[in-house]
């Protein structure tokens, strides 16, 4: 079933169209991977789904409803949870008391927050750093406790902006399993990425978006093969029309 | 250390350090100005403590924390002088009329977005108002103040102890183990994770699902409704309040002062930073009284405690920013490590 | 609707509202400007001069918001001390203080110096708060030991110049001037005429000189000031000796008509900070324009509500401005 349709979605800023009538649809389960160059406008579509930015016009429905209107929290609220591209922990608190705030969400008593934050945090692999401040962690480790914190709110369906970001390939490999891992668990992922091998060997399906426009949607080896997507990232000269 | 372990410890710490206060005087008899002083280091640090809810804890920099606190003195002592009212009640009206006032302000100033510097002056603005407005108004008798209405003896139910002024000692430890029973509760639960979460980041927070507008007006509220309980006490303590006493921005730096010496968003940090400053500043205020021979000039001279005060907070900004207890948490880390 | 939209809608129905009421009862206004007009003329003249002064002391605030980022509390202390010095200079030494000004900018500059190398700067990579009170803790100290020296005693000078015939260069003026049934004396007079000379050297410094380039350059980006080679450390350090030195001008051209106390320069400090928010934080031009604006609602404020002091319409001008256009006037940083 569909959990997440996005119809029409268009967002600017002052002259500059930066989704333009973006239509997309996720199903339960799935994993669809967004792809594009620089600046095709995939991390303002993010904002616009999490509520971050409201949409100048199109709808969002997630689950059945219409969030379109709502702010980041009620976003979340409704099962539809973020991560972001520059890494954002909580500084001050430890690795476990990161992820306790997500946890809140559905498990408001304290030792129910603890011991969901306590599984998901041992699901990333972050168990050896569980009471460790969090600024203690490498890029990698802040990278686990943005999906740990992400996942304690059980979300229906994540948004992972670039996860692997700034991460060594052996890292994104470790990566990759791990959010295979997450969709085993039921979870539907939504996926910005650049490094193409990641992207193309974890997705369903992927929408690839350029100058704001979506251009092609589909399975990864048609992608791949698709002229206008190829024109997207290398140029005309490239194109095999 | 999980939190788990820790739940249970909060409350030990805090049993025994009431305990330990409570037995002091018994041990340690006090002089009527040992006893003054002790009254004012557990007054600062309820005041801290509730400070250090929406500054330490929340991220909220307040510098008008006078405005709940002079509208809880204002509050009882209108209400016992009209009314005859105990102010242990009319003590609860003006935590909730500083309450009222916190959610109003703070929902303004949270629903358009103002945020560090701009919050922070805002909150210096809205105290500093009160203090004009009510130098004004009639019915709290202007600028030339009020005075409690005198009684004959001890009244607990009238918070009056002409004879044994220990008394006032013990209302206020009472008082005080009340604010940080309250900021345990707040740090080991949900509300205490959000916050922090708040003054960590507050757009992960929002994307973990935290409502920014809600919590953060509660932790308003919670810090304004303590606040006024210790604005009450200090009037029935001080028999006397005008528009200075309560809405001074002199008070508002001295609330904050404690939670930064001691460690902001820590539950003991005000404590410590009453209880190191507050018996400092006494002693200096009484050297100056009666100085060294080769110290004669500054003989009475008013000021020497409050520059000191200004010189340990440069101090610990630059050195210990973390505060007392940051310093000696960062310490004990280090003897782990090596050990 | 968007919150701006909402904003502006609000605003113009409440000023047409008010343009009805005036309307309404314009008879009545027209006789009650008769009576209070000169008040009201009186105020607005003495309003600027004095904004001019207020001008200047958030220009220096201003600008060291603009470049170091900092909202320094110590603003207003500095100028009590600045006040003292220009005391303590006519007292006992008998110096002129329009003349201490000489002495008082370098003095103050150099200051400013010293509390930014020693007390400032060790703390840029801290965050906000930690800056701000930093500067907070300056400001007990400084006025306290002001108290410790100079007691709480209120002083004040008295020139004896500036009333009736007095020669001004080739001119021959009679203090005060009367105009339109207002009294300009020769001490706010002074002010404005020395306020506003040193707030056009300001702009030239600014505009004109390669270190007001590369001030202007830091405030608008630190890194890429000190990727095209400025020394970001020596601006902060001379852009607060700046800031500082202008509230040792305002110092000295205050005490002829106001007392010093070592508490004086509390209420420069407050205004000071409307002005800035007022004009925009960072923006020199928002500071002189906001100085002007606040200084006449703080005369005009007392015609209006004539029982409060001058500061609850400045505070409530800050409160309405903290809210609806916390950008400022020129609001370029946020």
């Amino acid at each position: 079933m569909t959990l997440l349709k996005i119809e029409e979605v268009t967002k600017t800023f002052g002259g500059l169209v930066a989704v333009n009538a973006v239509s997309l649809q996720i199903t339960e389960g799935d994993i669809l991977g967004l792809i594009g160059p620089n600046g095709a406008g995939k991390t303002t579509l993010f904002n616009v789904i999490s509520g971050n930015y409201k949409p100048d016009a199109g709808h969002i429905h997630f689950d059945g409803k219409d969030i379109g209107s709502c702010m980041p929290h009620e976003v979340t609220q409704r099962g539809l949870t973020r991560t972001f591209q520059i890494v954002k922990p909580f500084a001050g608190l430890s690795v476990v008391d990161n992820v306790m705030v997500g946890a809140f969400l559905k498990a408001p008593r304290v030792t129910d927050a603890e011991k969901l934050a306590r599984e998901v945090i041992d699901f990333v692999g972050l168990n050896r750093y569980a009471d460790q401040p969090a600024q203690n962690l490498t890029t990698a480790g802040r990278k686990r406790l943005e999906l740990a914190r992400a996942m304690a709110t059980q979300a229906k369906l994540l948004l992972l902006d670039e996860v692997m970001a700034g991460l060594t390939p052996t890292e994104s490999v470790q990566i990759v399993k791990l959010i295979q891992q997450i969709r085993e668990r039921g979870i539907t992922l939504l996926v910005i990425e650049h490094v193409m091998e990641a992207i193309m060997t974890l997705s369903d399906r992927i929408a690839v978006l350029h100058h704001g426009e979506l251009i092609a949607v589909g399975e990864p080896g048609e992608i791949a093969k698709d002229s206008k997507v190829i024109q997207a990232y290398l140029g005309e000269e490239f194109s095999l029309a | 250390m999980t939190m788990l372990r820790r739940f249970p410890k909060d409350y030990f710490i805090l049993a025994a350090v009431a305990a330990a206060l409570a037995l002091l005087p018994l041990v340690f008899p006090l002089s009527e100005f040992q006893v003054s002083v002790a009254v004012f280091t557990l007054y600062w640090a309820l005041l801290g403590t509730a400070w250090n809810i929406m500054g330490g804890y929340a991220g909220q920099f307040s510098f008008g924390h006078a405005a709940y606190f002079g509208l809880g003195a204002y509050a009882s002592t209108v209400l016992l002088i009209n009314y005859d009212l105990s102010p242990w009640i009319g003590m609860l009206v003006g935590a909730g009329l500083a309450g009222v006032f916190g959610l109003v302000t703070g929902f303004l100033t949270f629903r358009y977005g103002l945020k560090g510097p701009y919050f922070t002056l805002a909150t210096f603005a809205f105290a500093e108002m009160l203090r004009l407005v009510s130098t004004e108004l009639e019915f709290i008798n202007t600028s030339i103040g009020l005075h409690i209405p005198l009684t004959e003896g001890d009244s607990w139910s009238a918070l009056q102890f002409n004879e044994t002024p220990l008394f006032f000692y013990y209302a206020i430890l009472i008082l005080m183990v009340g604010g940080i029973l309250v900021n345990i509760l707040i740090a080991n639960n949900k509300l205490g994770y959000y916050l922090q979460a708040i003054r960590e980041d507050e757009d992960a927070a929002a994307s973990l699902g935290v409502n920014l507008l809600r919590y953060k007006t509660t932790a308003v509220v919670i810090s304004a409704a303590l606040s006024a309980l210790g604005g009450s006490f200090f009037v029935q303590f001080f028999r006397f309040i005008d528009p200075s006493l309560a809405f001074g921005v002199s008070i508002s730096i001295e609330i904050l002062l404690r939670p930064i010496v001691g460690g902001m968003g820590t539950i003991w940090g005000p404590f410590i930073g009453a209880v190191f400053l507050t018996p400092l500043g006494e002693a200096t205020r009484s050297f100056v009284r009666t100085p060294p021979e080769f110290l004669n000039s500054i003989e009475g001279r008013s000021g020497v405690d409050e520059m000191l005060f200004g010189i340990i907070l440069i101090l610990v900004i630059l050195y210990m920013p973390d505060g007392i207890l940051g310093a000696v948490q960062r310490i004990t880390q280090r003897i782990k490590k090596l050990s | 609707m968007p919150k701006e939209t909402r904003t502006r809608y609000i605003i113009f129905f409440a000023l047409l509202i008010l343009l009805v009421v005036a309307g309404l009862n314009w008879g009545a206004i027209q006789e009650w400007m008769a009576l209070k007009g000169v008040v009201l003329r009186q105020a607005a003249v003495t309003g600027i001069l004095v904004g001019s002064v207020l001008s200047l002391v958030a220009m220096g605030l201003t600008l060291i918001f603009g470049v170091l980022d900092i909202i320094n509390f110590a603003h207003g202390a500095l100028m009590t001390v600045g006040m003292y010095i220009t005391f303590v200079l006519f007292d006992r030494y008998g110096v002129d203080p329009y003349l201490s000004i000489l002495i008082t900018v370098p003095a103050l500059f150099g200051i400013g110096l010293v509390v930014q190398r020693l007390i400032i700067h060790p703390a840029r990579n801290a965050p906000a708060h930690n800056q701000l009170l930093l500067t907070l803790g300056l400001a007990i100290l400084i006025e306290n030991f002001l108290l410790i020296i100079f007691t709480g005693t209120p002083r004040s000078i008295r020139l004896d110049y500036g009333r009736g015939l007095t020669a001004v260069g080739p001119l021959t003026i009679d203090f005060p001037i009367r105009l339109a049934g207002t009294t300009i004396t020769m001490n706010k007079l002074a002010a404005f005429v020395f306020a506003m000379v040193l707030a056009v050297v300001l702009f030239y410094i600014l505009q004109r000189t390669d270190l007001g380039k590369a001030i202007r350059a830091t405030a608008q980006d630190k890194e890429g000031a000190s990727l095209v080679g400025i020394n970001v450390d020596r601006i902060n350090l001379i852009t607060f000796g700046l800031g500082t030195a202008c509230v040792g001008a305002a110092a000295s051209l205050v005490l002829p008509f106001l007392f010093v106390d070592p508490f004086a320069g509390n209420t420069f400090n407050i205004t000071a900070f409307v002005i800035v928010v007022l004009g925009g934080m960072g923006s020199i031009p928002g500071a002189l324009l906001g100085g002007l604006i606040v200084g006449l609602t703080q005369e005009m404020a007392v015609v209006f509500l004539p029982s409060s002091t001058k500061l609850l319409g400045v505070f409530i001008v800050f409160v309405l401005v903290l809210f609806f256009r916390p950008d400022g006037l020129f609001g370029s940083k946020s």
